[in-house]
């Protein structure tokens, strides 16, 4: 038998010894996943922890096709999702920012570790970061990502192109920065 | 600015696509709590309302029995109704009171034991037969007997002495030896109960066995439940227009204790389907919560999630039509794991099946040849069954389950009962009956789901003699 299927078998049995290595073998993806979608640590660990709870009652119902990573990783977003749905319909007056076309320098991104990134993920409002995840990062269509989170379309991509202004403006005011320093 | 943001997607992407990071320490030990809490949560909730339910039952039971045993009276007002019987000459019998007196004094109070014991010609009890009667005055000081007849059929003539008075030998302080008629049957009552009272008291307090069946009409009501969604089809009127109620049934067989006057207590085992009709589109197609991906077919409704085997395994048409559609499009990122374009015939039949113990209570309004009654009470339903049936036409195949159903429900039941008696303990009954599930038959979900049916039962049962 498969080492995974003899995994999946043994949390289905509800023996805690497997569901520890199920855990083990999923767990960086998923928490990486989780940081990139939460707003916070705190928050990340609770996504996680949830979505964890819900693979092992839901796990029965994974009928083994397709990748079960794939699996693992959309209840993830569900839960993800759920977590802050009450905030992805609202609006601050300050994030409402014209569509700036702002120059970035392109080598400033090449240079940022991945934790930084996911820092200025984390600066996004929460309906933006999630579109900007589920798009850019995670592959989802903008027609996938509206019914996900019960938008239309046309504003999964008004929230990319926002998402992405507000990167860049932390990204310039980052560079400026880091020139400054290093200056 | 195409560019660019091209190029800062593909950092992003390149950069956090397959990040990981491994989590605290804590993270499991939530987890791990999580999983026993909701282990025992279930399972210890499950054993709780079974004892519960047990035990309510037990506690009924034993009220009953002791409502048939009662307590011996001390102490009686003896009322006349007729004239006192006996040999006028030296009589100890104490003499007639008026007639005029009523023998409606009597209040229907507790029951009451009477014994009516035979003695012979030496005046030794021969035999005693007793019967818990209902219709006495407490508390009253007993005054002397008089003899009446209780049996106007046999016209025997009876005395009355207070409970517990030994009637035989030297005890017998108001009778003299030739008034101590052999035969004759002694009760210990108030005076004042006829025979035909009697005799209805005794049937009393009798078992029915009957079986019961009937059609149902099934739906549910929804109420706001413990998780959000984010999904536009989760509005409530959507569900009522995608979800119908259906046509099932419900039937078993019934044990009833008939109590004080009236009342009867009701139990039994039936066995009962709930369900809805969904259409598939709407379900399938525009789920409420599109969970599944990469060829995970499920979709949701009102109840919770819809898990479907696409391997149905049974050859016929309808489940190879089945496996196409859900083949169309595989290991793609899609609603409801491909499932689009379906035949608009195809709907979806969610059944829930449930063993049922009911303890209800009827009191009857009218107790004659027809009788009718209230019926209301509770009932456990013990989860038995979970199906989902792809519907097209008359055709039905198997397709799946719903996920995250309780195995143990309550309800209350309504209704009203219409009986007529048949010959020698025999009846046939009709009653309508409202039912309404008092907890969700769902464990979580968007909302709660309880379902309710309506049904007239229709059955057929015997009063053991």
């Amino acid at each position: 038998m498969d080492h995974l299927e003899k995994i999946i078998k043994g949390c289905l049995a509800g023996k805690r010894e497997y569901q520890e290595k199920l855990y083990r073998v999923f767990s960086g993806k998923m928490y990486g996943l989780c940081l990139k979608y939460a707003g916070n640590e705190d928050d990340a660990k609770d996504i996680m922890q949830e979505g964890f709870i819900k693979v092992y009652t839901k796990l029965e119902q994974y009928n083994h096709k397709g990748s079960f990573e794939g699996w693992i990783r959309r209840i993830m977003i569900n839960t993800a999702l759920e977590k802050y749905r009450s905030q992805l319909h609202l609006k601050k007056v300050d994030e409402e920012l014209a569509d700036r076309k702002l120059p970035l320098e392109n080598d400033i991104l090449e240079e940022m570790e991945a934790r930084e990134l996911i820092r200025l993920i984390r600066e996004l409002p929460p309906r933006y970061r999630m579109v900007f995840n589920l798009y850019v990062i995670d592959g989802y269509s903008h027609r996938e990502i509206g019914e996900m989170m019960d938008i239309s379309e046309g504003t999964s991509k008004s929230n990319l192109s926002r998402a992405r202004t507000i990167l860049k403006q932390k990204l310039v005011e980052l560079y400026k920065t880091t020139r400054h320093i290093k200056s | 600015m195409k560019g660019n943001n091209e190029h800062m997607d593909r950092i992003f992407r390149e950069k956090l696509g397959a990040y990981s990071e491994q989590p605290p320490a804590e993270v499991w030990e939530g987890i791990s709590t999580g999983i026993t809490s909701r282990g025992k949560r279930k399972s210890l909730f499950f054993w709780l309302a079974a004892a519960a339910g047990l035990t309510a039952l037990a506690g009924a039971i034993l009220l009953v029995n002791r409502e048939q045993t009662g307590e011996p009276f001390l102490q009686q007002q003896v009322t006349e109704e007729s004239s006192v019987q006996g040999d006028e000459a030296g009589s100890d019998i104490k003499e007639e009171t008026d007639i005029g007196e009523s023998t409606e004094t009597n209040i229907q109070t507790d029951k009451q034991i009477i014994t009516e014991i035979t003695v012979d010609e030496a005046g030794d009890e021969t035999g005693s037969e007793s019967a818990a009667v209902s219709g006495f005055q407490k508390d009253k000081e007993f005054t002397p007997e008089h003899a009446v007849e209780l049996d106007p059929i046999n016209a025997r003539s009876t005395l009355i002495f207070p409970t517990g008075f030994d009637i035989t030998g030297a005890s017998r302080p108001y009778l003299s030896d030739d008034q101590f008629q052999p035969g004759t049957g002694y009760v210990e009552t108030s005076k004042g109960f006829d025979a035909e009272e009697l005799k209805a008291n005794q049937q009393r307090n009798k078992w029915t066995i009957g079986t019961q069946a009937a059609p149902l009409y099934a739906y549910r009501n929804l109420e706001p439940g413990s998780r959000e969604t984010v999904y536009a089809q989760a509005d409530a009127g959507s569900l009522n227009r995608c979800e119908s109620a259906i046509l099932s049934y419900s039937g078993g067989i019934n044990v009833q204790y008939h109590t004080v006057r009236r009342l009867t207590l009701q139990s039994g085992l039936y066995f009962s389907r709930m369900g809805m009709r969904l259409d598939f589109e709407d379900v399938a197609v525009k789920s409420i919560e599109a969970v599944p991906s990469f060829g995970t077919p499920e979709s949701a409704n009102s109840t919770g999630t819809l898990s479907y085997d696409i391997q149905t395994g049974s050859g016929t048409e309808l489940a190879t039509s089945w496996q196409e559609y859900n083949n169309q499009t595989p290991g793609t990122i899609d609603n409801a794991g491909g499932m689009r374009d379906a035949p608009s015939s195809w709907d979806l039949l969610q059944y829930l099946d449930y063993f049922e113990i009911p303890l209800v209570l009827k009191y009857k309004m009218i107790d004659r040849k027809i009788g009718i009654s209230l019926v209301s009470g509770l009932s456990s339903q013990i989860l038995i069954g979970n199906e989902i049936y792809l519907a097209d036409g008359e055709q039905r195949e198997k397709v799946g389950e719903t996920a995250d159903i309780r195995d143990l429900n309550y309800s209350g039941i309504f209704g009203l009962g219409l009986e007529y008696k048949l010959a020698k303990g025999w009846a046939i009954s009709l009653e309508p009956s409202f039912k309404y599930y008092l907890n969700p038959v769902n464990t979580t979900g968007i909302y709660n789901s309880h379902p309710w049916n309506f049904g007239i039962y229709t059955g057929i049962s015997y009063t053991i003699r």
